[in-house]
């Protein structure tokens, strides 16, 4: 009766939980690009006009225009800060529906053990 | 395995304790790699300092990886420095060795970072290795274990009774200067209107026969809020001069008390942030009040209040609470009072005991906000609280996977039946979910006075609670 109600409600709670844990592995690994991202701009802001940029692209080293990095990086940077915004909601959202279900599987087991509690004194 | 047994808590104990070690040993290579980091940086910073010092330097090339031959070094002040993300520049040692600086200051930071979240980490797991002793040895300290709702509706209890308090003083003066004011009091059944110009017996049937009619619980609730008022009655004698009127505001503080309690446990994540600001200013004289009343061997847990403390430090809301108790005074008058309480309340535990497992549905977030805490040492805020709640969501998915729910609590039966002992801190029985009643652990009859060589023994060291329950020694 109330079993199997709560086998599958322990699932879907667990199932929530592996999830909320996968979204704070991708947003910890969000959050060391953004640092790496920043200091790389930051560090090429810093740099002379004429100084040669180079970016590596795959075993090789493209020359790059100093202009044409800057862009680049910010536009990156933007790029991982709307997907931190993403996993951040996403985060909340899981979080709520993780609440949620924790309370219905805690109402479950209670009723359970209410089932138990009833039957073992007339038992 | 019931969710309140011994049995239950040590082995959620257990996986807390391995999932702290698994913490702490992520948290060591993190730290170790941040350091390797560091070293090499401070060695690259050391040769580029000392490169363009000559203009050809003669050394050993590595030719793959077990072969060298003798080369020169030559343009020696031109290098090429990563600068992160795929990105390179080609600079001059000097900017080379200044873009190295300031990379090293961001990874000092991040193992000072990595070493404080090491320190706490540890800190923990030393919590959880004495509670896994203690819990093996059971000897010398009690632990107090309670809901976070019956804590959190007790503090409630605690900050309505002050503002009472005042209200009751106020009413004092009120009935001083003799006006005809009407209280509206809730009772189980509803809300009545006690004139208070009722006299002292007629309110005093009322009491009764509403104490009659209510359930075991309710009259356990009253019996517990009579002790509560005492103990407030007490210090406001202390502090103002006694009024005539003091049972008819009682009266209608307990019940006033019994509704903010009723209500108070719905709201229990609200209420306790303010509640546990109240409670810390509470802490203080309960701290005092437990040194004074040490000595007193009279075993009456029931007159003691209670503090819920801040945040839970294992899993599942374990509270430990820093119990004050009452002069010896009082502590007889309510032990007559309070029998019947008891033997109905006894009753009552046995029936309420299914509904132990709700009480863990509002431990969840105030876990995560307690490890959340704990973790938090330095301003590194995301890392923190992701690792902190992962660890969180991991060790509470490996005890909710154990079937049950996350409610440590421990079995009143063990609890009632336990040594005859006077033991100064208050066990909660936590088995009622709705009803706000710390359950008196032992009762030493009347007659029989407690044996004082018992009284060393059983006395729970305050270090321990502390550890259990505060954070930071206060």
């Amino acid at each position: 009766m109330a079993d199997p109600q709560l086998a599958e409600a322990v699932q879907t709670f667990k199932a929530l939980q592996q999830e909320l844990q996968a979204n704070a592995q991708t947003r910890q690994q969000l959050i060391s690009q953004i640092n790496e991202t920043e200091m790389v701009k930051e560090e090429l802001e810093r740099l002379d006009e004429d100084s040669t940029v180079y970016k590596q692209i795959g075993p090789a080293m493209i020359k790059q225009d100093l202009v044409e990095a800057q862009t680049n990086v910010s536009k990156r940077l933007e790029f991982i800060q709307g997907e931190m915004r993403r996993v951040c909601d996403k985060h909340v959202a899981l979080e709520a529906k993780a609440k949620e279900q924790q309370a219905l599987v805690m109402k479950l087991q209670a009723k359970q053990q209410q089932q138990q509690g009833t039957a073992q004194p007339a038992a | 395995m019931a969710v309140d047994s011994p049995a239950f808590i040590d082995s959620a104990l257990k996986v807390y304790h391995v999932e702290v070690h698994r913490a702490i040993k992520a948290q060591e290579e993190q730290l170790s790699q941040l350091c390797s980091a560091r070293d090499q940086l401070q060695q690259t910073m050391q040769t580029l300092a000392e490169l363009p010092d000559r203009l050809r330097h003669t050394a050993m090339i590595p030719l793959g990886k077990h072969a060298f031959f003798p080369g020169h070094l030559t343009r020696t002040n031109e290098v090429m420095v990563h600068l992160g993300d795929q990105y390179f520049v080609e600079t001059t040692a000097a900017a080379a060795r200044g873009i190295l600086q300031r990379k090293l200051d961001v990874v000092s930071t991040g193992v000072s970072r990595a070493e404080q979240q090491l320190q706490a980490l540890r800190a923990r797991l030393d919590v959880t290795q004495s509670s896994l002793r203690d819990d093996t040895t059971d000897g010398e300290a009690t632990e107090i274990r309670s809901s976070l709702e019956e804590s959190d509706a007790l503090l409630a209890s605690a900050a309505s009774k002050r503002k009472q308090a005042a209200a009751a003083a106020r009413q004092r003066q009120q009935q001083q200067h003799g006006q005809g004011v009407v209280s509206r009091v809730r009772t189980a059944s509803g809300y009545s209107y006690t004139p208070l110009g009722l006299s002292e017996g007629q309110q005093q049937q009322q009491q009764q026969q509403q104490q009659q009619q209510q359930d075991p619980e309710d009259a356990a609730l009253q019996a517990r809020l009579e002790e509560l008022i005492r103990l407030e009655e007490q210090q406001q004698q202390a502090d103002e001069q006694e009024a005539p009127c003091d049972q008819q505001q009682q009266q209608q503080q307990q019940q006033q008390q019994l509704a903010s309690i009723q209500e108070g446990e719905e709201e229990d994540d609200r209420e306790e942030p303010a509640a546990a600001a109240d409670s810390k200013a509470r802490v203080h004289p309960a701290a005092q009040h437990l040194q004074q009343l040490e000595e007193q061997t009279d075993s009456d847990d029931e007159d003691a209040q209670q503090h819920g403390l801040q945040p839970p430090q294992q899993q599942g809301g374990v509270v430990s609470q820093v119990v004050e108790r009452q002069p010896k005074a009082q502590q007889q008058q309510q032990q007559q009072q309070q029998q019947e309480g008891r033997q109905q309340q006894e009753k009552a535990a046995a029936a309420g005991r299914i509904a132990a497992g709700t009480a863990a549905a509002p431990s969840r977030p105030p876990l995560k906000s307690a490890l959340k805490k704990g973790f938090l040492t330095s301003p590194s805020k995301p890392k923190a609280s992701s690792s902190s709640s992962s660890t969180s969501s991991s060790s509470s998915s490996t005890t909710s996977g154990s079937g049950s729910s996350s409610g440590p609590q421990r079995s009143s039966a063990t609890a009632f039946t336990g040594a005859v002992v006077e033991r100064p801190v208050l066990a909660v029985d936590d088995s009622k979910r709705d009803a706000v009643v710390p359950a008196v652990v032992e009762r030493v009859p009347l007659a029989a006075p407690p044996p004082a060589s018992t009284s060393s023994a059983s006395r729970p060291s305050k270090f321990k609670l502390r550890r259990m329950g505060l954070e930071t020694p206060e």
